[in-house]
């Protein structure tokens, strides 16, 4: 019978002998990545990236702290109002509320602003999502691209906004669900309806922006993508999943299914109620993944939307989901934010926009951070690292650390590695898969199971 | 504004810690590749790098702490292969009856629950004290020899030495 003191002997002359064994270090070029250079995150960033453990409304309310602020200091914001303070709005219906855009109306009398009629439907948690949400004197929310901040005064059924500022990013005013926020937000005088159906109506004119609640954009199917428990943050990419629909809710922790009928949504609250749920074993399973999930099951709890994801938090435990909708199949994307912290593996490669070239022995790979900003993966045969700014269809990559084996595969890296290099490239996301080209080579890839 | 920071002084700063870093990578995530995860945890610390704080551990272990996190992505996520058997075979100084142990070892010490085996990792095959253990695993030096001792005993069990 051997002593804890046994063990700890044989342990000891166990890794002893292999780090006596292991004495190279990783072959990381770090010298090549001294002559790119590195370009770190930004800290001034226009476009808020999704935070694990950040609320949304919290976001909104800094933002408009820092927009009001911001316009006034540096005066890089666009202001519109008088010199006269915000005046509270009392008791105001909308004090409180938060709102998802579900559709956007242009007719055509718009005195040559819009030259045909527009009836846009934004699918609820998808991306380039607009949002507004009231407090007592001030409206936040996002244009799909912009965040804005600005006060408030209701009135009947009129509201006057004053002392609007928004962020600047490049995102073009021609892009009618922009242009018409653009409208309502600079206009004297908005007509508000807010309708027994619990639909916002904003009207300027002849452009109607409806809302529904925010809480309605959670009606959808979510797919886990990370989670961050007791042992830290981890990504996934496995089989986890919840579906919203009303009081009812269904899922699974990657290994039993759960349910109920009996969920209740306040604010930013979600109690689930009683939930039933299998006792399968499941040998493979991830513990920690099943004991995050039991966690938020059991509350308390609370929930953020984002455009085209869900985070589900209590304490320290959060799971981040992504919206169904963005991976499968639908009309192209190209909106930023879709690729964040996502993962993808290459599904082949185009030349010359039809022919199919040989892909690497190896599985390539490609992952964004949850940030929209880190870059990493595989060309096949050699890492891949390195910052990324994504834009409406097109990234700009600054390539960082990188191994540099040799690649004995007929130069299908090599092919890989040339698109993804430093420098400029083409990217959309349809029906499921993303494609990404540079020149005659386009790379597609389908999501990281 | 975006500042180009100069790459010589991060790469000085991580240097010394490569091989810890290489050391836990393939003792956490044999059937990946090491390489592989070592560049993606320097990614990971590249981008985290302002946030690094001094006060709560040397660089090695808050890079170490990176490791263990990508690491862990990474064994999920790879296939698997025969590498506890491919790393016994590198070791040829090694006579054969220790490397027979070794190998039931290496195989009982990764089946053990997680924060067991991050632990035994960390401290016997990395070669960290406890409380270099305990900053990397963000608790107490209590807690990683609690967690030790509970490792210790699943693995006599496992190994039938009880």
């Amino acid at each position: 019978m051997t002593s804890d003191q046994d063990m700890d002997a044989r342990l000891a002359a166990a890794g002893e002998r292999w780090r006596d064994a292991h004495t190279d270090p990783a072959r990381v070029d770090l010298a090549a990545a001294t002559d790119e250079g590195f370009i770190p995150l930004q800290t001034d960033d226009p476009q808020p990236a999704p935070a694990r453990t950040s609320r949304r409304r919290n976001w909104l309310v800094a933002a408009a702290a820092v927009l009001l602020v911001g316009g006034v200091a540096t005066g890089l914001a666009v202001t519109r109002g008088g010199d006269d303070g915000p005046t509270p709005a009392g008791t105001s219906a909308l004090n409180g509320t938060d709102w998802i855009l579900q559709s956007v109306k242009v007719s055509p009398d718009t005195g040559g602003a819009y030259t045909s009629e527009l009836d846009l439907d934004v699918q609820p948690g998808g991306t380039n999502q607009g949002a507004v949400t009231f407090s007592d004197t001030m409206v936040t929310g996002s244009d799909g691209a912009h965040a804005f901040a600005a006060s408030y005064t209701a009135s009947g059924d009129t509201l006057t906004i004053r002392h609007l500022a928004e962020t600047a990013n490049g995102a073009t005013a021609a892009d009618p669900q922009l242009a018409a926020f653009n409208r309502v937000l600079n206009a004297d005088k908005v007509k508000y309806v807010l309708d027994p159906s619990r639909t916002l109506v904003l009207s300027v004119g002849s452009v109607t922006l409806s809302f529904v609640p925010a809480s309605a954009a959670i009606n959808q199917r979510w797919v886990l993508t990370n989670f961050a428990g007791a042992d830290g943050a981890q990504d996934q990419h496995g089989t986890a999943y919840v579906e919203f629909d009303g009081q009812k809710v269904t899922g699974s922790d990657g290994c039993n299914t759960f349910s109920s009928s009996q969920v209740h949504l306040a604010g930013d609250a979600v109690d689930f109620g009683q939930v039933a749920i299998t006792a399968m074993a499941c040998p493979n399973a991830d513990q920690a993944l099943q004991k995050a999930f039991a966690t938020v099951l059991h509350g308390p709890t609370t929930f953020t939307l984002y455009p085209g994801k869900l985070a589900i938090e209590s304490g320290a435990v959060s799971l981040v989901f992504v919206s169904q909708a963005v991976t499968s199949l639908g009309p192209p994307i190209s909106d930023p934010i879709a690729l964040y912290g996502t993962s993808w593996t290459l599904d082949h490669v185009e030349q010359a926009g039809s022919a199919v070239v040989s892909s690497p022995a190896r599985t390539a790979t490609l992952n964004f951070g949850d940030d929209g900003r880190a870059l990493s993966g595989s060309d096949g045969c050699n890492a891949i690292s390195g910052t990324v700014t994504i834009g409406k269809g097109t990234m700009a990559i600054q390539r960082g650390i990188s191994t540099q084996m040799a690649c004995p595969d007929g130069g299908a890296s090599k092919r890989v590695g040339g698109v993804l290099r430093q420098g400029t490239v083409q990217w959309q996301l349809t029906d499921g898969q993303l494609r990404i080209t540079l020149g005659q080579n386009t790379l597609v890839y389908r999501a990281a199971k | 504004m975006t500042a180009v920071v100069a790459e010589p002084d991060f790469a000085d700063w991580v240097r010394p810690a490569l091989l810890p870093m290489t050391r836990l990578a393939r003792r956490l995530a044999p059937h990946a590749d090491a390489d592989d995860v070592v560049q993606d945890a320097l990614a990971r610390a590249w981008q985290k790098w302002s946030g690094y704080d001094p006060a709560r551990g040397t660089p090695t272990v808050w890079l170490l702490a990176i490791t263990a996190d990508r690491a862990r992505a990474a064994r999920r996520s790879n296939v698997r292969r025969l590498a506890v058997v491919d790393d016994a075979a590198e070791v040829p100084d090694v006579p054969a009856t220790d490397r027979t142990a070794d190998v039931d070892l290496d195989r009982a010490v990764h089946a053990l629950p997680e924060r067991q085996q991050l632990a035994v990792q960390l401290h016997y095959f990395v070669g960290l004290t406890v409380a270099e253990c305990a900053q990397v695993m963000d608790c107490s030096a209590g807690t990683v020899k609690s967690t030790l001792f509970d490792a210790r005993t699943r693995l006599r069990e496992v190994l039938g030495d009880e």
